[in-house]
């Protein structure tokens, strides 16, 4: 508790409505020793120890050290490609030299990796001494083949000659034999390296009309992107490109001599040294270009190819194979998405008429029924023609949702337990999390209470469906339950049975009952809908609790002759219920989630708005409904749509807690278990292409804001 | 002060003033209602064995001889692959490069996508805020394929296989399960990032432009520098996304369980959780004592973070 009085948590929003807001001056930094700090310290060096000592120094170490050289690897490059551009403008011969030894080193290194190049060199060495580096550190460090590391610097040097002897100034007429000159050697040098393995036999039909295709594309692309004057020598790179595609694409490779070697390269750099001898130095102008270009590529590519290569592209074949069968190995056409939305255990309506017998369902509609007499009522003091006040919309909202989970209780099936969830979670997480957000604004220890809601959203979904595993625990009846709904539920159980205790639980009832009924005259002298109709509600709901132990009785027990005798629920076992058991996990984690953000919101409606309203005489409630939550309307849409996503996908609870059995699968679990434990791709790809169907609206939505704030 | 149903106005009488108290009331409840669970999990993963299986943990005041140790000397002991320890070690190595990396890369692309004019911007920005939304899942079957097999085409007319990406024995690591962290968390992080950096004022980098600095060195010497408490707020919360996966790291890591970070340690207990249920209660509180240290240490950032990315998107 100290900690979290301490932490001015959820407390920086309300400091900082729109978070990060850098025009505004940086907080004013307060006293370095506080009890907070101290305690974030002594915590932040209590976890420390604890796991250097029990994880391991040398653990921690090899992992601190793979992080570091993955870290300095990448930095490495990337600050290299920067200096090799930061050339471009100034030094453009030290430029060339550069991109040219960089360009030969990676090319040759990444023919020998692959076997193209032949040995120069074939001990493998071995780094950092005979074995001082392993017994030092524990890791084996594998022989080094140099192979690909000798020819990669023979490349890089190569290549970096010619084309700095070529970027140099001089006359433009000099320019084409040497240019003709040192990519031939170049080519040369390569068609010797060329291991006999490789050596191509060519098919000439393919390679001409690989050349021809060259040609033709790159001279349209050419005209197309740098205009006539450019696109003859755009087409001779074509034809370079095209010689190289189609001797090696084309051709047999290995099955060819020496001569099909020396056609393969030296052909191709003899022509991309035409089309560099008849290229001009560039102006001032382009090299500045050139400089700024790469620069919007360097600064975007690390990103862009995780982004296609980690989720683009995996989704397009997920697509892909979802139209195939479980090895991915022939079409099966539309079968799974056939099997998804028409198998029994995806979709069940066949009791739909159990609805009508429902409880919950007349409940549901007597709800709605009463909202719109209040609306209609209302409306005419205000001569409108339906009065969406909160004791109208309330009644409304209320009556919906319990008609949901009457319909999804009926109707039963992979994904309509997936839209059941979407119907309980999301408006459940939103209405805690905005009641939170609301109650807690400006009251005394805020921080504290906003902290503990929060706390859920740090613990992992499959650590919370622990935790309510041992909430919903139910035992063997002799034995004590150590379930806390259990022990609550048969506690009722045992004043239900009681006479005695009956009585007591009676009148405390109805003192709580003449409390609501005073309310309730007082908000119909006052004409407060609100207060009525909510006390309204409460004291209905106390007539039923006192129905039921004066009648049926309540709570969890049964009488065998005579005695009494607990009866603990299942909550995870019985369904269709213990879906919304389930879903209770995701609401408490959750509910966190949009207090955070309503609360931000709330603490950024503008005060003069809300001093406006009290001085027109507007009381608190009115101001919440009337001003506050329309100004947070938009708030609201985006905690929605995050939670819808959230909610779609929920997997970790329902695996923790049922792994989808008694009636509680989801998709997400499903597709789990499809593709990962019964291996059947094509099944598992359709399950998640339908659930990346079910947010594609979301995804329109956020293009929409998006778009609409960056005008 | 406190927003209600009930009118604080006009009447200072008690049953005013009791009702005026409600909200406040209300607050606690919930408060309390929403600690019990955590509660319960941690005075039980105290409890002895017995203690656990006979009694509810709110009794355990009634009998403090019950405390005990044992629980977490247990789980800790176990030094085996698929172990307590082993899952924390591998926790830590997927969650370290796969917050440090991401951020890095992101914030190049943010900067590039906030400050370098180049074509297509616009287009690039808005298809990658586009993918935030997009619930992991669908990648999952075609990684895996990939970083069992490698990545590989076959060319139609030539008839030539080419490798994208080669098979580098990925399956079961920890390494594939960060860099598909990596890969996920990038729409996040740029817009988040993006939306911070693109907020800087204007006039810094024409200043520095005029004094010759090029986008390099005002990304290192300004941007960098001025982004460091979204670049935290980030931190915060990719650090904890990453310790508390699930699914990609039990889809990457499959069988190996040398490799299981914790959260896959303690679903495999819930397997059976008849018999060592005493156990799996230190084990749960083992594996979020780190991101509930980080939490409460961090909290401000973890909450910029989430406003950052959901008020202002």
């Amino acid at each position: 508790m100290a900690v979290a009085e301490e932490t001015d948590v959820v407390a920086a929003p309300g400091a900082q409505p729109a978070a990060p807001v850098p025009r505004r001056a940086p907080e004013p930094r307060g006293r370095v020793i506080t009890v907070g700090n101290v305690l974030r310290l002594l915590v932040l060096g209590a976890l420390a120890a604890f796991l250097l000592y029990y994880v391991g120094l040398r653990e921690i170490a090899e992992t601190t050290v793979k992080v570091v050289l993955a870290v300095a690897l990448t930095a490495a490059l990337w600050i290299g490609a920067n200096l090799i551009f930061d050339q471009a403008y100034s030094r453009w011969s030290r430029f060339n030299a550069l991109i040219g030894a960089v360009t030969g080193f990676v090319g040759y290194f990444v023919a020998e990796a692959n076997g193209a190049l032949r040995e120069l060199y074939d001990k493998r060495i071995r780094f950092a001494g005979q074995g001082v580096f392993d017994d030092v550190t524990g890791w084996r460090t594998s022989p080094f083949d140099v192979n690909g590391l000798l020819w990669g610097l023979i490349g890089g040097a190569a290549l970096g000659v010619v084309l700095f002897a070529l970027s140099a100034p001089r006359q433009q007429i000099a320019r084409l034999p040497l240019s003709i000159i040192g990519f031939t050697a170049f080519g040369i040098l390569t068609s010797f390296a060329l291991d006999e393995s490789v050596w191509p036999e060519f098919d000439w039909v393919k390679l001409w009309i690989c050349v021809a295709v060259g040609v033709v594309l790159f001279f349209l692309v050419g005209l197309w992107r740098y205009g006539s004057s450019a696109a003859p020598l755009s087409a001779i790179s074509g034809a370079a490109v095209g010689w190289a595609i189609g001797a090696w694409g084309g051709g047999d490779i290995g099955a060819g001599n020496r001569v099909g070697a020396i056609y393969a390269t030296v052909v191709p750099a003899v022509i991309f040294g035409v089309r560099f001898g008849f290229a001009t130095e560039p102006s001032p102008t382009k090299r500045r270009r050139i400089d700024q270009r790469s620069r919007s590529w360097i600064f975007v590519t690390p990103a862009l190819v995780f982004i296609v290569a980690g989720l683009l592209a995996p989704l397009i074949r997920t697509i892909y194979l979802s139209f195939r069968n479980r090895n991915g190995t022939q079409s099966v056409g539309w079968d799974n998405y056939r099997t998804v939305f028409t198998n029994r255990n995806s979709v069940n309506l066949d009791n739909w008429q159990n609805i009508f017998t429902s409880r919950l369902f007349w409940v549901a509609l007597v709800l709605i029924a009463i909202g719109i007499v209040v609306g209609i009522v209302l409306g005419r003091r205000t001569q409108q023609s339906f009065e969406r006040g909160p004791a109208s919309m309330g009644a409304i909202y209320v009556g919906l949702f319990i008609l949901g989970c009457a319909i999804f209780s009926v109707l039963r099936g992979t994904i309509m337990n997936n839209l059941w969830w979407v119907v309980v979670v999301v408006p459940l997480a939103t209405a805690f999390g905005l009641a939170v957000a609301v109650l807690a604004d400006r009251a005394r220890g805020e921080n504290a209470a906003k902290s503990l809601i929060f706390l859920p959203m740090a613990i992992s979904f499959i650590g919370a469906g622990i935790i309510w595993r041992f909430v919903y625990q139910a035992r063997q009846v002799p034995s004590p339950q150590t379930g806390v709904l259990n022990a609550l539920w048969i506690w009722i159980g045992e004043i239900s049975a009681a006479p005695g205790k009956r009585a007591i639980a009676i009148a405390v009832l109805a003192v709580i009952a003449l409390g609501l009924g005073y309310l309730i005259k007082f908000g119909l002298d006052a004409r407060r809908t609100t207060t009525t109709m909510f006390s309204a509600g409460f004291l209905l709901l106390i007539a039923f609790v006192v129905y039921r132990l004066l009648g049926p009785g309540l709570g969890g027990y049964v009488e065998t002759n005579g005695e009494t005798v607990g009866r603990p629920v299942l909550f995870l076992q019985e369904a269709p219920f213990n879906n919304m058991w389930l879903m209770v996990v995701l609401i408490w984690v959750q509910t966190g989630f949009a207090m955070v953000i309503l609360s931000a919101a709330i603490k950024a409606v503008p005060t003069e708005l809300i001093e406006a309203a009290r001085i027109d005489g507007a009381n608190e409630s009115q101001v919440f409904w009337r001003i506050t939550l329309p100004q947070i309307a938009p708030t609201v849409g985006v905690v929605v749509t995050s939670l819808f996503v959230t909610v779609m996908k929920v997997f970790d609870i329902v695996y923790a807690m049922t792994n989808g059995s008694f009636g509680t699968q989801v998709i997400a679990n499903e597709m789990y278990q499809r593709a990962f434990s019964q291996s059947n791709l094509g099944l598992g790809s359709a399950l998640a292409v339908v659930l990346f169907l079910s947010v594609i609206p979301v995804m329109w939505i956020n293009i929409r804001r998006m778009q609409r704030e960056r005008v | 002060m406190t927003a209600g149903f009930v009118d604080p106005d006009r009447s200072s009488s008690g049953v005013y003033r009791f009702l005026r108290s409600i909200p406040t009331w209300v607050l606690w409840l919930l408060v309390l209602v929403w600690s019990i669970p955590t509660v319960g999990l941690l005075v039980n993963s105290v409890r002895t064995r017995d203690a656990q299986r006979t009694s509810g943990w709110w009794t355990a005041w009634r009998d403090f001889g019950d405390f005990t140790l044992d629980n977490y000397r247990e789980v800790l002991g176990t030094t085996a692959a698929g172990g307590m320890k082993q899952g924390l070690t591998n926790s830590l190595a997927i969650a370290l490069p796969a917050t440090i990396i991401p951020i890095a890369f992101a914030a190049f692309a943010a900067y590039a996508f906030a400050w370098i004019d180049f074509k297509h911007r616009q287009g690039l920005f808005i298809g990658t805020v586009a993918l935030l939304a997009v619930p992991l899942q669908v990648a999952l079957i075609p990684l895996l394929l990939m970083y069992v097999n490698g990545a590989h085409w076959t060319v139609p007319w030539f008839d030539k296989t080419i490798t994208i990406f080669p098979d580098l024995d990925l399956a079961g690591t920890t390494t594939a399960v960060w860099l598909t962290h990596t890969a996920f968390a990038m729409p996040f992080a740029i817009f988040l990032l993006h939306n911070y950096i693109s907020s800087l004022p204007k006039d810094i980098f024409e200043s520095a432009r005029i004094d010759g600095a090029n986008h390099f060195k005002i990304f290192y010497k300004l941007v960098l520098p001025l982004s460091v408490p979204v670049l935290a707020a980030f931190a915060i919360f990719q650090f904890l996304w990453t310790w508390n996966d699930y699914l990609i790291a039990v889809t990457m890591v499959g069988a190996n369980q040398s490799a299981a970070p914790s959260t896959v340690v303690i679903a495999a207990q819930t397997g059976q959780f008849g018999q060592s249920e005493h156990l799996l209660t230190a084990g749960a509180f083992l594996q979020s004592a780190v991101p509930l240290a980080v939490f409460f240490l961090l909290q401000r950032f973890f909450v910029r973070g989430i406003l950052a990315g959901s008020v202002k998107g």
